[in-house]
């Protein structure tokens, strides 16, 4: 007889390995069928090892700019196979953080390919091929995306690379191209240059991290350009030959239609990612997809089929870890009849962890400004933050935006150091339906970096007293 | 065995509760008596004391705190033995709320003490999870269209929400919190809809001399003319009712009347009225003259918030107009400041678009104060109930003529009209109503300061 389970989770990243914990904790039974590795690109390939990578990054510039702190290091020297050595002990510690949630809540973990055959039964197959059917009440997809690729230079996985195998290639290239400026592109441009790498940074719109407010990214731009990476806007890939192994010439073109044609050794492709649904039986179970190739799913994460759920990457809009995890508790919470409030998806915070980092939560000013929203902003330069001169860190800003009449919070965007761990507040402010006053009236520790936004909340009215 | 636990009905009018709190959880063995949850009616909060006993298994979802829950709704569950199934029983329950809330005409009639714990006897073991569950258990009751303040106590709303509340002259207390644990989220708040007000029982407005059809037929046999029949409350009944019973039974009510002598105010009427062009009614004039007097005891344009008095710097007036199965209260704004001419077209459109229901929302939310006239009714005096969050509301009775004693002796006859004065206790003293009528008194008869 074929195993049954109230839910049969596929694919175990933040959005399933979460939604699996949920409804375990409900005292439900419960699978999770996993391909290659627990915890999904997140733990694996994606968050965790590139911020493990980023550290390593950001201790070697803190050493080469020890002089500005009064000390002296001489014999330094970059050893990168052990940078990538420590980030893939870091992700394996977190693969098996996961291991031990899964055997704590009583989850069955499956390796295995889950195809969805119809609603209420799932197929496994194993690496060796062989299959298995189970009985599930509810099925969660969580299946996650992959790196697009561009037909302009095939992925080979040595000379043109994605994110994968950026994380485990043990040289560094001399010249590197990075195509694309989101989130991947710009923490990997950061990181090589960083461990010397001549990095060249290409972005097809007119500015670098294309999601974020642009004042904010231009503030990363020109810190960029000042580490000494090439950016270059507004400007497309008309070709990448390999000439031979480790040895490209790609042909860049600017908003003008000029030229230019470049030799690198290698060229990091992160232009995007698609959603991964082959092989799922989704046609045959008949879960639609959007136009887009995603999942598309209510706000309760229900799929075109009762009883099948999806949630993260997989349904699209914004592919962050977070916003997975936050979707399955959605999902599991339906399941369970507990009528959750849908996702709000304008308060996904977002965080690209280059120096000086981005973060943002809500809308930027250019998308107020087009709904016909009437705003009121308020911005404090760490330039002018005791704390940030202290630790060396003066880059950057906290740039609120509040909606003029009532004085909500709409959207919150800051540069600088530790800039993804400033935003938390301002995405409770937001969740909590704050003004303007509740973040100025607030008493934010002195000396912190945190006090920047307090200061900023108080510029939105012209009355912040270190401007 | 299973007992479904249901929302008890805890008075006649109650229709739905909010679960206060839990005072028990999941997994409890719970004794005949034991106090399972407090729930909040429309009157009080009551602890609800288990007539049963068992073991807790499930609160079911939908009913943390601060959840308003159907009268008959399953809440909890309880089972002799803690592995006992009891999804199938649930499912039942679920489905006869569902159906009896299909039925709203049943209502009328329904009987007011339902056994509150329905006895279900186990069956065949349940499935897994019923994804079905939540469905009608928390079925939002219809309390933000008014039926008696949602909240009490502190109210949880968010910056935004009471921001957005204060500008609209909402009430907090109305308006149903869909956040954690009731918080007032600002989506509530902008989905908030204020029922149409109400302010003086004026029904048909049937006239005095009764039509000889009226008559009875037969006299003799005693037989019933007319059946005794049960109709349906509509939705602006049970929402002005709801209304008007939160005006009556919160605010500590006090009337204070005054007669005002109406002949130059007729006089000015028909002088007026000589302009072609211009209808002025007399209700038109007393509109101007409260206005006016408005302005010069501000006191009486406030509005009750609960935790502060809010002193309104407007003065937009609320008229009742009665409409058929109910009435209306659209607003003429900053009267004080617009002239007489203004204010009768006004009138005159608003009346005009209450009867045809094309009342914009805007035209009949808000207000700072109420008239209600029911003078075209000859009705010599009345009193009317304030409409929250105002503070107080005129009514305005029909003129009569009396005899009097000039001051020569002789015995002359002269019009007046008694207005009565509702106020709320909370916000107005009795000195303040005092000086308001007596100060519309001496408006209304020298009218033509009107024209200054």
């Amino acid at each position: 007889m074929s195993k049954k389970f109230d839910l049969v989770v596929i694919g175990s990243g933040p959005g399933g390995y979460v939604a699996a914990i949920k409804m375990a904790q409900a005292g439900k039974k419960v699978a999770i069928i996993e391909k290659k590795d627990l915890g999904g690109i997140c733990l694996n390939w994606g968050c965790i090892p590139t911020k493990a990578l980023i550290k390593s990054a950001e201790v070697l510039t803190d050493i080469h700019h020890a002089e500005d702190y009064g000390l002296t290091v001489t014999g330094v020297k970059t050893d990168y196979a052990k940078v990538i050595a420590r980030s893939r002990s870091v992700a394996d510690t977190n693969s098996k953080g996961v291991k031990f949630l899964m055997k704590k809540n009583k989850i069955e973990v499956i390796m295995g390919a889950g195809r969805i055959i119809a609603s209420g039964i799932v197929e496994v197959e194993n690496a060796d091929g062989a299959k298995e059917i189970i009985n599930a009440g509810a099925i969660v997809i969580a299946t996650g995306a992959r790196a697009r690729e561009i037909p302009t230079f095939p992925i080979d996985g040595e000379n043109f690379i994605t994110y994968r195998k950026a994380l485990e290639l043990e040289d560094l290239p001399k010249k590197l191209l990075v195509v694309g400026s989101g989130a991947i592109g710009s923490e990997f441009s950061y990181v090589f240059n960083a461990m010397g790498v001549e990095v060249h940074m290409v972005e097809m719109m007119d500015q670098i991290l294309p999601v974020e407010d642009k004042e904010q990214a231009a503030m990363v731009e020109s810190s960029f350009k000042k580490q000494g990476i090439n950016v270059y806007t507004r400007t497309t890939v008309e070709s990448a030959t390999l000439k031979k192994k480790g040895q490209i010439e790609a042909v860049i073109k600017d908003a003008k239609g000029v030229e230019t044609t470049l030799k690198v050794n290698r060229v990091l492709c992160a232009i995007g990612m698609i959603a991964n649904t082959e092989d799922l039986g989704l046609d045959k179970a008949g879960v639609k997809l959007d136009e887009r190739g995603m999942i598309k799913v209510n706000n309760m994460m229900q799929t075109s089929v009762k009883g099948i759920y999806a949630i993260g990457d997989v349904t699209g809009k914004q592919m962050l870890a977070h916003k997975a995890s936050f979707e399955g508790e959605t999902a599991i919470a339906h399941i369970l009849g507990q009528n959750p409030h849908g996702v709000d998806y304008s308060k996904v915070p977002g965080c690209t962890y280059c120096q000086p980092q981005i973060a943002s939560v809500g809308i930027s000013e250019a998308k107020a400004k087009e709904q016909g929203m009437e705003i009121q902003i308020g911005r404090f330069p760490f330039a002018a933050s005791g704390k940030a001169r202290a630790i060396g860190h003066t880059e950057g800003q906290v740039k609120l935006i509040f909606d003029k009449k009532y004085g909500e919070l709409v959207g919150a965007h800051i540069v600088g150091y530790e800039a993804t761990e400033l935003l938390a507040e301002l995405g409770l402010a937001m969740k909590l339906e704050s003004t303007w006053e509740e973040i100025a009236h607030t008493i934010h520790a002195h000396p912190t970096l945190s006090e920047s936004v307090m200061e900023a909340a108080l510029d939105s009215q012209g009355i912040s007293p270190h401007l | 065995m299973a007992n479904i636990v249901l929302m008890p009905s805890l008075s006649p009018t109650m229709d739905d509760g909010v679960i206060a709190k839990w005072l028990v959880s999941v997994g409890d063995r719970i004794e005949e008596g034991t106090v399972l949850c407090s729930v909040e009616t429309d009157k009080s909060t009551v602890d609800y004391e288990s007539l049963d006993e068992g073991i807790l298994r499930l609160i079911v979802p939908g009913t943390e705190p601060g959840s308003t829950v159907l009268v008959n709704a399953p809440i909890a569950v309880l089972t002799d033995d803690a592995d006992e199934e009891y999804e199938e029983e649930l499912q039942e329950a679920i489905d006869a709320l569902a159906s009896s809330a299909a039925a709203p005409a049943e209502e009328v009639s329904a009987a007011p003490t339902p056994d509150p714990i329905p006895v279900v006897t186990s069956s065949a073991p349940a499935n897994v999870a019923a994804p079905s569950f939540a469905i009608p258990v928390s079925a939002p009751a219809p309390t933000s269209t008014g039926s008696s303040p949602v909240n009490q106590g502190r109210i949880k709303a968010t910056p935004v929400a009471r921001k957005i509340a204060l500008d609209k002259g909402y009430n907090l207390a109305d308006i149903q919190g869909s956040g954690p644990s009731g918080r007032i989220l600002k989506e509530d708040v902008e989905s908030f809809v204020p029922i149409a007000k109400f302010s003086a029982p004026a029904s048909s407005g049937r006239p005095a001399k009764a039509a000889a059809s009226d008559l009875p037929v037969s006299y003799g046999s005693m037989a019933p003319v007319a059946p005794t029949q049960d109709l349906p409350v509509s939705g602006m009944q049970k929402a002005v009712g709801a209304r008007l019973l939160q005006s009556q039974t919160q605010a500590p009510e006090f009337f204070v009347s005054m007669k005002i002598g109406v002949d130059k105010l007729n006089g000015l009427r028909k002088e007026l009225n000589q302009t072609p062009g211009y209808k002025i009614s007399i209700n038109d004039l007393v509109l101007k003259g409260v206005a006016m007097n408005l302005r010069r005891h501000p006191v009486v344009n406030s509005s009750w918030h609960g935790d502060f008095i809010r002193q309104n710097g407007n003065i937009d007036i609320s008229v009742a107009v009665s409409i058929p199965g109910g009435l209306i209260t659209p607003i003429v704004k900053d009267a004080d400041r617009k002239p007489l001419g203004i204010i009768s077209a006004e009138v005159k459109s608003l009346v005009a678009k209450a009867k045809s229901g094309t009342l914009a929302l805007e035209e009949f939310q808000g207000g700072t104060f109420t008239i209600s006239n029911m003078g075209m009714f000859g009705v010599s005096q009345f009193t009317s109930i304030i409409n929250p969050p105002q503070s107080a509301i005129l009514a305005i009775a029909g003129v009569e003529e009396v005899l009097y004693r000039k001051e020569n002796g002789e015995i002359g006859s002269k019009n007046q009209m008694t207005v009565t004065l509702t106020s709320d206790h909370r916000v107005i003293n009795g000195a303040d109503a005092a000086a308001f009528v007596n100060g519309l008194k001496e408006i209304l008869e020298n009218p033509a300061c009107m024209m200054l």
